[in-house]
């Protein structure tokens, strides 16, 4: 069985630009099937987009954003990223395997074995160094957020006057990003969601809800753990925004 | 003590574990299209049910996949009464959608609601990583794993609504998957909507073919169609949301107690007892239709019948996974074969499909035996439509002078298979001297009854190459040309007088239909006729060594050409492989 150098748990901003730095030998694992989903499943349209990068990588990543129209005048299509991340993790050829969820990391004299499931069963990989990006203690959390994607008629674009309200990079698009309590489940933020919206009224003007995001947008107050020598847990969707999660990546000192 | 059972590196491992705690009557795998219907109409029947789904919502492709149209199935009660709920939960809230279609938001939120006012526990971002078995081939519960851990509970009976049968396959059920040709399932949809001027449109063109069962083919596959994507990325085309989940049409099917084909329904092979009906065309996305099987090549393409609708009883047979107790399947995954699969997968139908697995798991538990024993009687009694009789007899025209007429006329189908049914042929050689298209609708007739005097009329459509194409019932998508049938029909009646006639065919590269066909043609020559290889091969080993020019199909919806040209090369090398074919001998 092969041992890799680093296994990293989350096709995520931050895992790709660690994976970027690290060369060979590094295998990226994630259980959906989209890359970036941290901020293009949450929904979550990043703030600050004008900040100073440290690494060419993430400067150019943010560039071929903003050629492409997914980032224009900060304001950023956040389901755009999968595709501009998926030209990302082909162009550098990166080792990837989608539909993996770890369930176990189990200390070796190597380093670690990881389990997974993945459709075709238990997999098991061995690896020098793991790199969890997607993984969060729930005592952690220091703010969540069930995000909306919003439309209207181009014509009837006037922001709705709802707290929360983030318009999108052209008129008649834009995003919702709901609060809800660090205990509620999908079952509860949905409901309140669409209840709240529903009864927004005028505040809403004409604009509908055209899809809930498929994860909680999450805020952590400790992004960073070391869990033991070789074990770090990094939790992507805590960075500003996509372009400074993935730069943090690249640019983040190895164990 | 309980077994349990999972799958690694390619083997059923079991091994012995504790019995858990936690018991349910039913537990549901997977709360998409058919699981969330189970789940509720087991809870409706008194069972204590557990539902496990992967993704953070109810409703699978008909929410989060975005596909909120219906296209054929046959609408049974249960599912009618949720998207009636979900059409006033749409009135209150304001929208406006087409009858046919439902908020996916909204949607997502009625099922939801009402698996919870029924108790049902619901365990969203949970996938199933082993099963409990009493004794190798009883399932009696279910481990799973989420963001808190791992999880296990017993049951009385498991419903498999995962769409891939992760736990029949997982307990070591056995499986079929794809066609017989080259093992690929039927294309996928990558959706993803864009909503601009106040309408939201769901991109849903065919990308091609994904094999979702395998983690490695599908993350190459998306980031394939993650790159083009980004190519051709523009900001006014306003990506809203991309699901996170693959619209699939195939995956894994059982082999189950029955196993229902697609050649048993045009056939009139039908069950007596059916526990839900589906209602469809045989809706195949393929355009390489080539590679498909004799069944599929008759039906949809000899004789035109792609869009004539089916309405297909299902037995309980095929819900039921060969060998195995405790377990029901539901969705896409039932026992029939990968023909059938492409009829036998609506909406409607899928979630009858939950409906009629958890009416026989909650009889089967309240009776305390297995599911094959509840009498299809007591079935009846627990469903709305024992009244409903659909058959196919409108398919068929059994009056030779209709037949005659049709086949003079320009859309010629229903007549070519009626006369195919009908078995009799002296009044279709009387028309072999009539010009195109009669003689060639006779001739294709003949050909499908295996009568070797339609022979000179093929040879002639195949030798120039006509052009001429029938209307059909419905879409103009699987339209061949009529020279191009002919091909295909060469090789079906072994014609080894047309082996020049097929290789020349193959090297002309007028089009994927043509060169498929041929080469289908030649493989069926050259399997039935060992001493014809001599000729075929060196022929068509020149073929396999080019990479140029390409060999395009355009999917359903699809702007992008896919190239099959490696496809068809792998098969070729196969099939030399399989005929032991060695330069040094004249003949194998």
């Amino acid at each position: 069985m092969k041992l890799y150098r680093k296994i990293i748990y989350g096709a995520t901003c931050f895992g790709i630009g660690a994976a970027c730095r690290s060369g060979k030998d590094v295998l990226i694992l994630d259980p959906g099937i989209h890359p970036g989903s941290e901020f293009a499943d949450t929904f979550t349209p990043g703030v600050r987009w004008e900040m100073a990068l440290v690494s060419e990588l993430a400067g150019n990543f943010r560039f071929g954003l903003q050629s492409k129209g997914v980032l224009h005048e900060g304001l950023f299509r956040p389901s755009s990223l999968i595709p501009a991340l998926g030209d990302l993790i082909t162009s550098r050829k990166l080792e990837l395997k989608f539909g993996h969820t770890v369930v176990s990391v189990i200390p070796e004299k190597y380093g670690y074995r990881i389990l997974t499931i993945a459709p075709e069963g238990i997999c098991e990989f061995q690896t020098e160094t793991y790199l969890d990006t997607l993984s969060f203690q729930l005592d952690q959390i220091a703010g969540k957020w069930l995000n909306a994607a919003l439309g209207a008629p181009e014509d009837g674009a006037d922001a709705p006057e709802v707290p929360g309200f983030i318009p999108g990079v052209l008129p008649g698009e834009g995003y919702f990003r709901f609060p809800i309590p660090a205990e509620w489940s999908y079952s509860d933020a949905r409901l309140n969601l669409e209840r709240f919206w529903r009864t927004a009224g005028k505040m809403r003007k004409n604009w509908v809800i055209t899809g809930t995001a498929m994860r909680f947008e999450l805020k952590l107050r400790q992004p960073m753990v070391r869990i033991s020598k070789g074990f770090q847990q990094v939790f992507s969707g805590n960075f500003e925004n996509a372009a400074a999660s993935l730069d943090a990546g690249v640019t983040e000192e190895a164990e | 003590m309980m077994i349990r059972s999972y799958i690694s590196d390619g083997k059923v491992i079991q091994c012995e574990c504790a019995r858990p705690e936690d018991h349910y009557n039913v537990i549901v795998i997977g709360c998409g299209t058919a699981g969330a219907v189970a789940a509720i109409t087991a809870a409706e029947h008194g069972m204590k049910t557990l539902v496990i789904e992967k993704s953070n919502c109810c409703g699978g492709v008909g929410t989060a996949g975005l596909i909120t149209n219906y296209y054929y199935g046959i609408r049974m009660e249960r599912h009618v009464r949720l998207d009636q709920q979900v059409k006033k939960r749409e009135t209150d809230a304001g929208y406006v959608l087409r009858s046919n279609c439902f908020s996916a938001e909204l949607k997502k939120i009625e099922l939801e609601q009402t698996l919870l006012d029924l108790g049902v526990k619901i365990c969203y971002e949970a996938i199933v990583c082993s099963v409990l078995m009493l004794n190798e081939n009883t399932v009696a519960g279910i481990c799973w794993h989420d963001w808190y851990g791992e999880h296990s509970a017993a049951c009385d009976y498991v419903i498999d609504a995962s769409g891939d049968a992760q736990a029949v396959f997982l307990a070591g059920g056995k499986f079929r998957f794809g066609r017989e040709s080259d093992g690929l399932p039927q294309t996928y949809t990558l959706n993803y909507s864009c909503y601009a001027n106040g309408t939201q449109n769901i991109n849903r063109g065919d990308e091609g073919y994904v094999n979702q069962c395998n983690s490695a083919e599908m993350t190459s596959e998306l980031l394939h169609q993650y790159v083009l994507l980004w190519e051709d990325f523009s900001r006014e085309k306003r990506i809203d949301f991309f699901p996170d989940l693959l619209c699939v049409r195939e995956g894994r099917r059982i082999e189950g107690d029955e196993n229902l084909t697609l050649d048993d329904v045009i056939h009139d092979r039908l069950s007596t007892e059916p526990i839900f009906w589906e209602r469809s065309n045989w809706d195949t996305h393929t355009m390489d239709l080539g590679f498909e099987d004799d069944t599929a090549m008759q039906w949809g393409v000899v004789a035109m019948q792609w869009g004539t609708v089916l309405n297909i009883p299902i037995p309980r047979g095929v819900l039921i996974p060969r060998g195995l107790h405790g377990i029901l399947v539901a969705g896409r995954c039932l026992a029939v074969d990968h023909d059938l699969a492409q009829a036998v997968r609506m909406k409607d139908s899928m979630q009858a499909s939950g409906e009629a697995a958890a009416i026989l798991a909650s009889l089967a538990v309240r009776r305390k035996c297995d599911v094959r024993q509840i009498p299809y009687s007591e079935f009846l009694k627990e469903v709305e439509w024992n009244s409903i009789q659909y058959d196919n007899s409108d398919i068929l025209l059994h009056d030779e002078m209709e037949i005659l007429t049709g086949l003079r006329s320009d859309s010629p189908g229903r007549a070519i298979w009626s006369a195919c049914r009908s078995g009799k042929t002296e009044y279709l050689k009387a028309l072999l001297t009539e010009p195109i298209p009669v003689c060639a609708n006779a001739a294709f007739a003949l050909a499908l009854l295996k009568d070797r005097s339609a022979l000179p009329v093929l040879r002639d459509l195949a030798e120039s190459d006509c052009a001429y194409r029938a209307q059909t019932p419905r879409k103009e998508a699987h339209r061949q040309e009529y020279g191009a049938i002919a091909v295909y029909l060469l090789g079906w009646l072994d014609d080894v007088r047309s082996i020049d006639l097929l290789l020349r065919k193959m090297h002309e590269h007028r089009s994927a239909a043509y060169v498929v066909n041929a080469w289908n043609a030649l493989q069926r020559i050259g399997n039935r006729f060992p001493e014809c290889r001599l000729e075929i091969v060196p022929a068509v080993e020149s073929f396999a060594k080019m990479t140029e020019p390409p060999l395009e199909i355009y999917c359903f919806g699809s702007r992008r050409p896919l190239n099959i040209l490696n496809r068809l090369r792998k098969q070729i090398a196969q099939c030399l492989n399989h005929w032991n074919w060695n330069h040094s001998r004249a003949i194998p």
